[in-house]
Formats: structure tokens, sequence, C-alpha cells
């Protein structure tokens, strides 16, 4: 019953609306110019009066001669391959199709291990891109965002040579994301961290806790001096039991513990 | 191109950007051979392009690439019928009416699967109360299956000419 209410279904005709492509849209066309000038914007010379193998959009960054030598052999190298596979796997089978391909090891722009790594001239001169980027353009990002390749600056790719530096939100996220410094919040501050002070060895004049107290602050003061704000990080122990079931009682004048370097909080009986 | 060429004895960079050139082209007349559904220029454009999977160590494109074209090439020998189908434009999928607009099949089978896979496709037929609706899906199915195994011919005449 089924099959047959299933083959005397007539068929439908349908008129398929040829499907638009997204590239026609008007949005998509004004993206593509957009990209196209930006990109003509962010190279400064004339590419083709180059000589050497330089970055597009940095004159200075040129490529060791190494790495032109592998591109220009590149191209044979891969027909050659070719050839041979071909006539020793599929004609010949002097060797089986499965058998693994050897890999070039080739010294090529972007590839982490090779000599554009070590390469100190272009290491130079991307650290001194990356540089004036920090320096000259901090307060200016919509601009330096604007001007780089495609909108995102070079430098901030991951491996500074590719033209691709992944979307552009996933660059301007952290512009974004950072407050402003405004001119309220200090220059520059330290934070101390209590716990480390304790470990250190106190003066033969500390003879109770108000002496410790009096230490400490000579300590963090003399830390302190040359900064204009100073956060201190301690944790809070109360008077009376504690978590571990210890007590503590004790008062300015209650004489200061002879192994208080080594012995706080280090109980052996709780360690798990 | 020919002034670019000219130039790269000279010059390391438009060595570079020649090879680049050479490269892109290549691609984009592998998508235009798909696009239109010519089958000599797709054979042609892939032979062109696989030399670069072994130059940058793409192995498993080189390997399978290489057999795929070694397959091709042969298949007027291997199978004249299957070599016309291909030639008349069948070994790339028309899914509208437009001249460019061609794809590959393991295009269209994605497509197809989001069809199936995706919101109001097999998943809401299974989840009605209703078992018919899968019945009537299973049905399709076997029908879809079996048109694959006994490998059936184009039925309907193409509007582009290849």
């Amino acid at each position: 019953m089924l099959i047959n209410e299933y083959e005397s279904t007539p068929e439908e005709e349908t008129d398929f609306e040829p499907l638009k492509h997204h590239e026609d849209s008007k949005s998509f066309q004004n993206l593509f110019t957009s990209n196209v000038s930006r990109l003509k914007e962010s190279i400064f010379t004339n590419p083709f009066k180059l000589n050497k193998l330089t970055i597009l959009n940095n004159e200075q960054a040129t490529f060791n001669d190494i790495v032109y030598d592998d591109i220009s052999k590149m191209s044979k190298l891969g027909e050659e391959q070719f050839r041979s596979f071909w006539m020793d796997r599929l004609v010949t089978y002097k060797i089986p199709v499965s058998d693994p391909i050897l890999l070039n090891s080739l010294n090529l722009p972007g590839n982490p291990n090779k000599a554009t790594e070590k390469d100190p001239v272009l290491t130079a001169a991307m650290m001194e891109k990356l540089k004036m980027a920090v320096e000259s353009r901090r307060d200016l990002v919509a601009n330096l965002l604007h001007t780089e390749l495609f909108g995102i600056c070079q430098s901030l790719s991951s491996n500074q040579h590719s033209l691709y530096h992944g979307k552009k939100s996933d660059v301007t996220k952290p512009f974004k994301s950072k407050p402003k410094p405004s001119f309220h919040v200090a220059k520059s501050g330290i934070v101390i961290e209590l716990s480390m002070l304790f470990r250190k060895k106190r003066g033969s004049w500390v003879k109770s806790f108000e002496d410790y107290a009096r230490f400490l602050y000579q300590i963090i003061m003399k830390s302190a001096e040359s900064y204009s704000r100073c956060d201190i990080v301690t944790d809070r122990y109360f008077k009376g039991r504690g978590s571990n079931g210890l007590v503590f009682l004790f008062n300015d004048l209650t004489p200061f513990p002879a192994n208080f370097e080594t012995d706080f909080l280090a109980n052996a009986i709780n360690k798990t | 191109m020919e002034w670019l060429k000219d130039q790269c004895d000279k010059s390391e960079m438009c060595h570079y950007w020649y090879l680049i050139l050479d490269l892109m082209l290549n691609l984009l007349i592998f998508v235009r051979s798909i696009r239109e559904g010519n089958f000599s220029l797709y054979v042609s454009s892939l032979k062109q392009v696989v030399k670069w999977y072994f130059a940058l160590g793409h192995y498993h494109y080189a390997r399978w690439v290489t057999v795929h074209l070694y397959d091709l090439i042969n298949l007027p020998s291997t199978s004249p019928y299957l070599y016309k189908c291909f030639s008349d434009g069948y070994f790339a999928f028309q899914k509208t009416n437009r001249k460019f607009s061609l794809m590959g099949i393991d295009q269209a089978h994605e497509q197809n699967n989001v069809v199936i896979k995706g919101m109001g496709g097999a998943t809401s037929v299974l989840n009605k109360d209703d078992e018919s609706g899968l019945a009537r899906w299973e049905l399709c199915l076997s029908c879809l299956c079996s048109l694959t195994n006994t490998k059936a011919p184009p039925r309907k005449k193409r509007i582009l000419s290849p």
C-alpha cells in the first residue's frame, strides 16, 4: 500500500530559481574593492623594481639567499618527483604506490624551522617594524589597522611572514578589550607578596611581634620607595583556632618564635 | 605575463611573483574546468598543479592526485563509455541553469547532506510520531542506492554544451 502510494504520487515539475552567487552581491564587491585599495596602500614601493626577494610592505626585510635558491628550484623539483612517481609506481611498478614519499627540506618564507627563522637581517627588520608599530602608533590603533595590509598590521601575524593574519576581529579584540590608560592611574607600581618576606632572615633585634612588624615595614618601604604605588598581597590569620587545628594566641609583646622563617605555615601533619 | 617572464632572470622578486601568478592561474583554470564541465581542461590543469603537491610536501595529495590523473588519462582505453560521459561534462554536477555554475560531485554531495541532515531534513522526519514518513524516506534512500550501484547513465540532456 505504501509503495503504491509512493509510486502513484505525481512527479512535481519544479522550476528552480537560479541561485545567486554570494560574490555577486554589492557588499561583497565593495569589500573586495576596499581590500584591494588597502593592499595597494600597504605597498610603499614598486615591488618589481626591487631585485632582492623582499616582503611587500617592508622593503627592509629581505629574505636570505637560501630562501630564493629553494624557491627557484622548487617547481623543477616537484616536476621531477612527479615524473619519477609516475614511472616507478604507476607504469613500471618498481615501487608500491603506498611507499612513503620523501619530503623536501626547503627553506621557504613562513616556515618557522628553516633558515628564515635564523636569518638575522630578516629578524632584525621584523623586530624594528614591531617596535615602530608599538611605539609610534600606540594610541592610533584605528589608523594602524587601516593603513596596514588588509587593515591588520603584519607585525601581529603569527609567523611574521605570512600575508594572512587571521580574521580582523581576532586582532582588534585585544585592543578593544584593554582599557585605555587614564591620567589618574599611577605611572608605575609594585606588588609585594608578603608570604615571601616571611622567609627573609630577620634582624637580631627582633624580639617580639611588634619588632617584627617594624622589621617588615622597613623592608616594604625600602622596596617601594622608587614607586608611586605599592600593593601588598597577604593572607589574614585571625586569633583563635585555625582551620588546621592550631591555636594562634599572640599580642604585640609576645616573644617572636625562633623558628618562624622555616616553620611558619609549614605544618607537616596536615600535608596530604 | 610575458614581461614578468622576461624579468625573471634579472630580478628575484619578479621570479617569485611569476611563480605565484603561474600557480594562481592554474588554480583558476582548474576551477573554470569544473564550472564549465570541461574534462580535457580539468585533466590538463590538474597535471599542472600536481607538481606543487610534491614540491611542498603535501604527500597525500601528491600520491592520490597522481593516481587519479593516471586513471583519467587511461580512461579512453579502460572505460570508453565513462570517458565519453566525462567528456560530455558529466564529471561535474549541474544544479542550476547557469552556464558557469557546475560543481564537483563531492561538493554536490555535501549540499545534499545539508538537505538530509540539516533542519527539516531526515531529523525532522525521524522525530515525527507518524512512522510512514520514515518509511517513505527509507524507500527513497534505497532507490538512490540502487541508482548508484547500477551506474545509471545520465538521463537528461544537459543544457550546457561542453
